[in-house]
């Protein structure tokens, strides 16, 4: 006998005795269904501005006649981000759905990450999808142009505002009757700066800044050029017609003011003059007393920068000095607690900021937490003025302020930084852009802090990847913007080819 | 002593000069073009100087300017003995010309659309010179003068007015190191130049140069001369900060090629003179001549070799010279970086404030100048002057918009016309050429 055939006689045998059935059914018997659930999104990437929220639906399938409740969970979520399930338990028989929304905090950080949903249910295995959020910062917005006050005639460079009234200088030479002798006096309480007077500076052919003392009672104007520069000096009791108290010539500021910033330190109030390089003569900090603004004195007299001492900042009793190639420099001149006078300022500190050309700085103090921590510097590459420009604006860390450290930077591809304006309440820095037009950025919290795809490859952290960078202004697409002026009268910008602008201020 | 007048007084300086610029004078009156009794000695006295008068249709903002200028005054003396050799050239610009030279497109060392007056001390270099072993000579030479770098000083060139690529094309008035070898007889021959010397370009006829800077610039030269009256130059220069003297400009890294073609005819033929007007022998007349120059030329402007800005430049000039009466055109078209001007609108700071520029202006130019026959003016004292006229029209455009430099609108015209009339007057011997040192030295 086969083998086949001894198999077929054993099993005719064994279903004859009813072996296969216990003998109460002849019928064939199913296994119980296996149970299961299984998770899907209906994205798999969200794309998250910070500040918005995104809504993601959740389907949850059941299998093998699974009935029972089905949490929803999430992972991976970054930081500045959550999340909630609506419903957050799924109860049904066959296929539910919930709603996953993502909630991105205006602070959260700008990265891709993979969040992971989780469905669990008891007798079941947990099941996940994935979903990649993108949070990326809002595109800047653009600022809107509220009026410009045109000024065809020449060149326009620094401004100033207080109260109503706005003054603008002029800068070089573009034609013979339009050179860069003159302030221009603006009414700014309407929309559109209006021209309501001027006054020419003698024998100059290029002003530098223009500022208003704290008090309202002085107007200061840097003059350019060896061996005309100086310091014009006006009173002003009535703020649109500014009266010459002293034009100054001779010593050395002769060599060319390239910019001067007046500030009160101990109640005194001091020009502190940049002085430009000459032939042979090396580029120097002038610090000269207004206390009788008729006869300015000098009080100090510091060589300083490689090759240019471009500006400075005061505040606090603390002195920072653009030194151009040779970087920042701190100085006590009052409040640094190392005994440094105006008269004899010391040396506190210096950093080296990448690239150099250290141009101008402003010292932010933030209202929101009381910090003082860090310094905007401006750096100015070179450039065609009027049509091109390169430098980027830096963040210097100064919380030890004996070891101050560049923490971050924002650039702009195709434009350069200028002048700074802040509106410390709000918490935005405005940075003229010369052929960029203005940038906004948000400088309130931590600066120095950012995930690895937010740093530059030196290790910073970019303020643009952090998504910093909050508005733009661009006014009529042709513009070189020169300085900007924020105050409680508004928001203004000094465009070399246009003019004055005013622009709609950038809001929280 | 003219090297430490930086340190005098300028009314103390003019003194200085004055007693050392009137001997020479009076020798020269007396007795010019003087040659040594000994075989291997020489020596060699000129003067110059061109009297003109220019009217530019505008000169500048609109307006049409005529001025009269004593332009190009140097005292030249030359000496040899053996191997030594001394080149010395006194420019007196720096008393004639101090507001510059109207010249529309010019540019350099403070000055803009008028020429920069030339420092006292426009050359005074010493050279010591092998004999030729195996068809090599080696020289070297010291002082200050003319770099080897690029081409013929415009001094020394057909027309009176400047080419604008001056300070493209010529790197001059630096105290300087220059090692040179030559290969080959004196009909064909390959020189290789290579110098040392200091940066900082002068900015006052009456101040020296920054002796601590000597040795931060350097430059490179060949010349061939594959025949007589035909030379090909190629050159390359490093320039450190040349427009602060104290140090932290841009740098030029400079360029230069050129072409020069100068055959003298005739039985007066003089080869190596070039100076319409000037090479004159013994009997007033002239040889006929042909010459032609074409140069390229290009200043990289940036911070070591990182380049910022770049400007080009092309020049040709010819000049036909038949029995006294020379015909000479130019054509150019070069770039120049525009600088914020000063108070007075033909003057500009020293390099670029900020590392800006206010624009980049492309300069085309065409002029034309005509010299008629020198004639004797004053016998005794060997003065002889040779009238001439020169017209140009130039146009300029802005290369870089917007910019806050528009050439319409700073000069009021699209089209800048100059005419100028004068005598250029010599006495004594001339120089062959300016700014050749050592074994490019022309003989005595």
């Amino acid at each position: 006998m086969t083998r086949n055939r001894l198999a077929s006689v054993l099993i005719a045998v064994g279903a004859l005795f009813g072996c296969s059935g216990g003998g109460t059914t002849d019928l064939p018997v199913n296994p119980p269904p296996t149970q299961s659930i299984a998770v899907a999104v209906s994205l798999g990437l969200v794309a998250a501005p910070r500040g918005s929220t995104h809504g993601v639906t959740v389907t949850v399938t059941r299998n093998g006649g699974y009935a029972a409740a089905i949490a929803l969970s999430v992972t991976g979520l970054p930081v500045g981000v959550t999340a909630t399930f609506t419903p957050a338990t799924l109860v049904g028989t066959e296929s539910t759905t919930a709603l996953l929304m993502f909630s991105v905090s205006p602070a959260a950080v700008v990265a891709t990450s993979t969040v992971t949903i989780n469905a669990t249910g008891d007798g079941v295995a947990s099941t996940t999808a994935q979903v990649s959020l993108n949070v990326s910062a809002p595109a800047a917005i653009t600022l809107a142009a509220l009026g410009l006050g045109s000024v065809p005639d020449r060149y326009t460079s620094e401004l100033w505002v207080r109260g109503t009234t706005a003054y603008t200088s002029t800068w070089g030479t573009r034609s013979g009757t339009g050179r860069g002798n003159a302030i221009k006096i603006w009414d700014v309480s309407a929309l559109t700066p209006t021209l309501v007077d001027s006054v020419i500076v003698a024998n100059a052919s290029t002003l530098g800044d223009v500022q208003v003392s704290d008090d309202g009672s002085l107007l200061v104007a840097a003059i350019e050029s060896n061996p005309n520069g100086g310091l014009a000096i006006y009173q002003l009791d009535t703020p649109r017609s500014p009266r010459l108290l002293v034009r100054t010539t001779g010593g050395e500021l002769q060599y060319g003011v390239h910019t001067v910033e007046i500030a009160r330190v101990n109640g005194v109030l001091y020009a502190f003059c940049n002085i430009d390089p000459a032939n042979n003569v090396l580029a120097r900090l002038v610090i000269v007393s207004l206390a009788n603004p008729s006869q300015p004195t000098t009080v100090a007299s510091i060589q300083m920068g490689t090759p240019y001492i471009h500006d400075v900042f005061v505040r606090d009793g603390l002195l920072f000095t653009g030194e151009w190639n040779s970087g920042l420099g701190i100085w006590d001149i009052g409040g640094g607690g190392t005994g440094g006078t105006v008269a004899v300022p010391k040396r506190i500190s210096h950093v080296a900021t990448l690239g150099g050309k250290v141009h101008n700085m402003w010292w932010y103090h933030d209202p929101a937490d009381n910090s003082k921590r860090y310094v905007f510097v401006g750096e100015e590459g070179p450039g065609v003025i009027g049509s091109s420009s390169v430098g980027d604006v830096h963040v210097v860390d100064i919380s030890t302020i004996t070891a101050p450290v560049e923490v971050a930077r924002y650039t702009v591809s195709g434009g350069g930084t200028h002048n700074f304006s802040v509106d410390e309440a709000s918490g935005f820095l405005y940075a003229a852009y010369y052929n960029a037009g203005v940038r906004v950025l948000d400088v309130r919290g931590d600066l120095g802090s950012c995930v690895t795809s937010q740093r530059t490859a030196d290790g910073r952290c970019d303020l643009t990847l952090m998504g910093r960078e909050k508005a733009i202004f661009s006014g009529n697409g042709s513009v070189y913007v020169w300085g900007v002026h924020w105050s409680a009268s508004g928001m203004f910008a000094s465009d070399m080819l246009n003019g004055l602008w005013r622009i709609s201020p950038a809001t929280r | 002593m003219v090297f430490f007048r930086e340190r005098l007084p300028h009314r103390i300086r003019h003194r200085v000069c004055a007693l050392a610029v009137a001997p020479s004078l009076l020798v020269m009156s007396t007795r010019a073009g003087g040659q040594s009794s000994g075989s291997r000695a020489a020596f060699e006295l000129g003067a110059m100087g061109v009297g003109a008068l220019t009217h530019a249709a505008p000169g500048v903002f609109g307006h049409n300017i005529t001025e009269g200028y004593f332009t190009q005054p140097n005292v030249m003396v030359g000496a040899r003995r053996g191997p030594f050799a001394l080149t010395g050239t006194i420019n007196l610009e720096g008393y004639t010309l101090r507001r510059g030279e109207l010249n529309a497109g010019i540019y350099g060392e403070g000055y803009v659309d008028r020429r920069h007056p030339h420092t006292l001390v426009h050359e005074a270099m010493a050279s010591v010179t092998s004999p030729s072993r195996g068809g090599v000579r080696a020289s070297l030479s010291v002082g200050k003068g003319f770099t080897p770098f690029g081409t013929d000083d415009p001094m020394m060139r057909p027309m009176v007015k400047y080419p604008v690529n001056h300070h493209h094309a010529q790197i001059i008035e630096r105290v300087q190191t220059i090692g040179a070898l030559q290969f080959g007889d004196s009909v064909r021959s390959a020189v290789l130049e290579h110098a040392f010397f200091n940066g900082d370009e002068p900015v006052s006829p009456f101040i020296g140069p920054r002796w601590q800077r000597f040795g931060d610039s350097r430059t490179t030269r060949v010349t061939a001369l594959p025949m007589r009256g035909v030379e090909l130059q190629a050159s390359r220069a490093f320039v450190r900060s040349p427009g602060i003297t104290q140090g932290g400009a841009f740098d030029h890294t400079q360029s230069s090629v050129s072409l020069r073609v100068d055959r003298e005819l005739g039985q007066h033929a003089m080869p190596g003179h070039d100076m319409p007007g000037h090479d004159i022998p013994g009997d007033g007349t002239r040889g006929d001549r042909r010459y032609l120059l074409a140069e390229f030329a290009r200043t990289d402007e940036g911070f070591g070799a990182e380049r910022v800005f770049r400007f080009h430049s092309l020049l040709a000039e010819g000049l036909i010279e038949r029995r006294g009466w020379g015909v000479a055109a130019r054509v150019e078209r070069t770039d120049r970086p525009e600088n914020e001007r000063l108070l007075d609108p033909f003057r500009t700071a020293n390099g670029h404030i900020d590392f800006q520029i206010i624009g980049i202006t492309r300069w085309s130019l065409a002029t034309l100048h005509v010299d008629a026959p020198s004639a004797s003016v004053w016998r005794a004292a060997r003065v002889r002057a040779s009238p001439f006229m020169e017209l140009s029209g130039a146009r300029a455009t802005a290369l870089r918009t917007p910019a806050v430099f528009v050439p319409r609108e700073f000069y009021g015209a699209g089209t800048l016309w100059s005419v100028t009339a004068g005598l250029r007057v010599h006495v004594g011997t001339m120089r062959h050429r300016m700014g050749r040192y050592g074994v490019l030295a022309s003989p005595l």
